[in-house]
């Protein structure tokens, strides 16, 4: 790139260069390997959101827990804040721990059952932070505030609350160390549609508020859409078109994307 | 099991002031408050609401198939064909589930017998309720069935087992093991709703097919308003255990009166909708049964409420050619 100005650029967020991931399967035919990423390069600007959409085993998921390090990728690089998060020490590591939070698609699943819901928001702080422990039970209850959970939900079990308030406390915990980034990871789809347009609306304002950056996932092409500045499409691994989340809708390029949009129901419902 | 269907113009099932109730200990809570409502042949209605209306409730007790013993029916009528269902002996209803009244579910993996083959199931359906079908000839069936139900290679890929197929593979399977029976109604809950968009959009195809070839009537079960809109003659919106809006499924998604029909209209968010704004969203959550309201149940999350809504309960009336429950809805 001769042609353009040397300017001291922030670098984004998170970047992922010729991203593979392979997984070693075993059946009884035989082992062999499935190529969950294939060949992944994408970028996650400051303040922005990245919205990734692909059906079941497109390696959503996997390109998720990458970013975040639970993956550490077959070949390729993922650059968090242009440093190469496969090459950071412990120590740094923790760097990317607390400025990179996920929420998982069942909060039921990603909560510690045998935990209150205070405990289970404070643990980040416990671990991360050396503040005494008034400090952080002020910023659990400033949590709750933010989430528009009562402060008395600090007290009960994550099974007495509903789905919507479950995922309120997960996004509670992912705020507690002032991220910058947000993985959500289909943070919307086990919920009813009116309770879904709820946390969707808690994460735009909650966005606005602190700046976030933020990958998005969803099977949703509607909700996608609705929640990115830019849109990946996955298919087999592979991002098979990138775009601007206008874009891709009213001119998608590729023809998988373009089954994707005619797949989706109820173009007959009035606006 | 193949009746001719009456030609007195009465519809195939009929749904009349249905209430379940579940006990616990001693106390029984009423979980679905009079609910009725009618399929004819050839007709699609769709059940809509999130979780906790007493959709598949509702389903349950006419397939008698609630859970025993916390699940009863508490008042009302089901009738097949003029038929009390409910009061049928038990031997004979063994022959209309499965036979005239077949059902599919969301999750086929779960409703599949992990270690029978796909065709194998089919050919079970076929021994319990088709006679006419000689033993020597129920494995051709079968491979028939399963390509009506588009299920690709049937001789071949039939003999996989459920783990081995894909979530659409399986729910093909449940759909021509259910055709096997030749059943007039087709209930279907949920059936796409773990399915990716591209397969869903298959199925729905399939299951339109289906229902214009046989003839049967379909009450098609869904929280997605979406899918109300590709699959639906008439649409029952149930809220809180009661039928809120019923009408004609054109005329509900273009104007919707009860309000939290049009909630559930406006919440979603739609490829034209403008990115990154703020959803309409219905604050709250829909109430436990135990902690349903005497008046409106709706009253807590509309923004319409105002104290008449509280004073008493209110009656599904009709509006405009429909039933509405909404003393706000313009006459």
């Amino acid at each position: 790139m001769s042609g353009t100005p040397p300017v001291a650029e922030v670098p984004p967020v998170f970047e992922t260069r010729g991203l593979c991931v392979d997984f070693a399967q075993t059946r009884f035919t035989g082992r062999y390997r499935v190529h969950a990423l294939v060949d992944v390069s994408l970028s996650v600007g400051a303040e922005e959101t990245l919205g990734i959409v692909g059906e079941t085993g497109s390696g959503k998921s996997t390109l998720c827990r990458c970013l975040v390090r639970l993956y550490r990728p077959t070949r390729g690089q993922v650059l968090f804040q242009g440093q190469d998060i496969g090459r950071l020490s412990e120590r740094r590591l923790g760097a990317l721990r607390r400025a990179a939070q996920m929420i998982f698609q069942d909060p039921a699943d990603s909560l510690n059952p045998r935990l209150p819901v205070g405990v289970i928001i404070e643990e980040p702080l416990v671990i991360q932070t050396s503040w005494p422990a008034r400090q952080r039970r002020d910023r659990v209850a400033d949590l709750l505030d933010t989430v528009g959970l009562p402060r008395a939900s600090a007290e009960r079990y994550p099974h007495e609350l509903s789905g919507g308030q479950r995922q309120r406390v997960a996004i509670a915990r992912a705020l507690a160390l002032k991220p910058r980034i947000l993985v959500c990871d289909e943070p919307v789809s086990a919920l009813d549609v009116s309770i879904q347009a709820q946390i969707l609306n808690l994460l735009l304002d909650l966005q606005q508020e602190y700046g976030l950056a933020m990958v998005f996932v969803s099977h949703d092409l509607s909700v996608v859409r609705h929640m990115s500045d830019r849109v990946a499409v996955m298919k087999n691994g592979r991002v098979v078109e990138m775009a601007g989340s206008e874009d891709i809708y009213r001119n998608p390029a590729n023809a998988y994307t373009r089954e994707l949009l005619g797949s989706i129901p109820g173009a007959r419902i009035p606006s | 099991m193949t009746v001719a269907p009456a030609a007195t113009g009465r519809p195939l099932l009929e749904v009349t002031d249905l209430s379940v109730g579940f006990s616990s200990g001693r106390t029984t809570t009423a979980v679905t408050s009079e609910v009725s409502f009618t399929v004819s042949a050839g007709q699609t209605v769709s059940l809509v609401g999130e979780s906790g209306c007493g959709k598949s409730v509702t389903a349950g007790a006419i397939m008698r198939l609630l859970p025993r013993p916390a699940g009863t029916v508490l008042r009302g009528s089901v009738k097949l064909d003029g038929r009390d269902v409910l009061s049928l002996p038990l031997a004979e209803m063994y022959g209309i589930r499965g036979g005239e009244i077949s059902m599919i579910f969301q999750e086929p993996m779960t409703s599949l017998n992990p270690v029978h083959t796909a065709r194998d199931q089919v050919v079970e359906v076929l021994r319990l309720h088709r006679p006419d079908v000689p033993a020597a000839g129920r494995g051709a069936e079968a491979d028939r069935l399963l390509e009506e139900a588009e299920f690709p290679e049937p001789d071949r890929r039939g003999r996989s087992y459920p783990f081995q197929l894909s979530g659409g593979m399986r729910q093909r399977v449940m759909i021509a093991m259910a055709l096997a029976g030749r059943p007039r109604l087709l209930i279907a809950d949920e059936p796409t709703t773990a399915l990716d968009v591209t397969v869903q959009a298959q199925i729905l195809r399939l299951l339109a097919r289906l229902r214009a070839e046989h003839g049967m009537g379909m009450l098609y079960i869904t929280h997605d308003m979406a899918v109300v809109s590709e699959i639906a003659d008439r649409v029952v919106v149930m809220y809180a255990g009661q039928v809120v809006e019923h009408g004609a499924a054109t005329e509900v998604l273009q104007r919707p009166l009860h309000p939290y029909t049009r909630g559930l209209l406006a919440c979603a968010p739609r490829l034209d909708s403008t990115p990154r704004s703020r959803l309409r969203s219905i604050p709250g959550a829909v109430p436990a049964p135990s902690d349903y309201p005497a008046h409106c149940r709706f009253a807590d999350r509309c923004p319409l409420a105002d104290a008449s809504c509280r004073a008493a309960p209110v009656a599904l009336g009709p509006v405009q050619g429909r039933l509405v429950r909404c003393i706000k809805a313009a006459p």
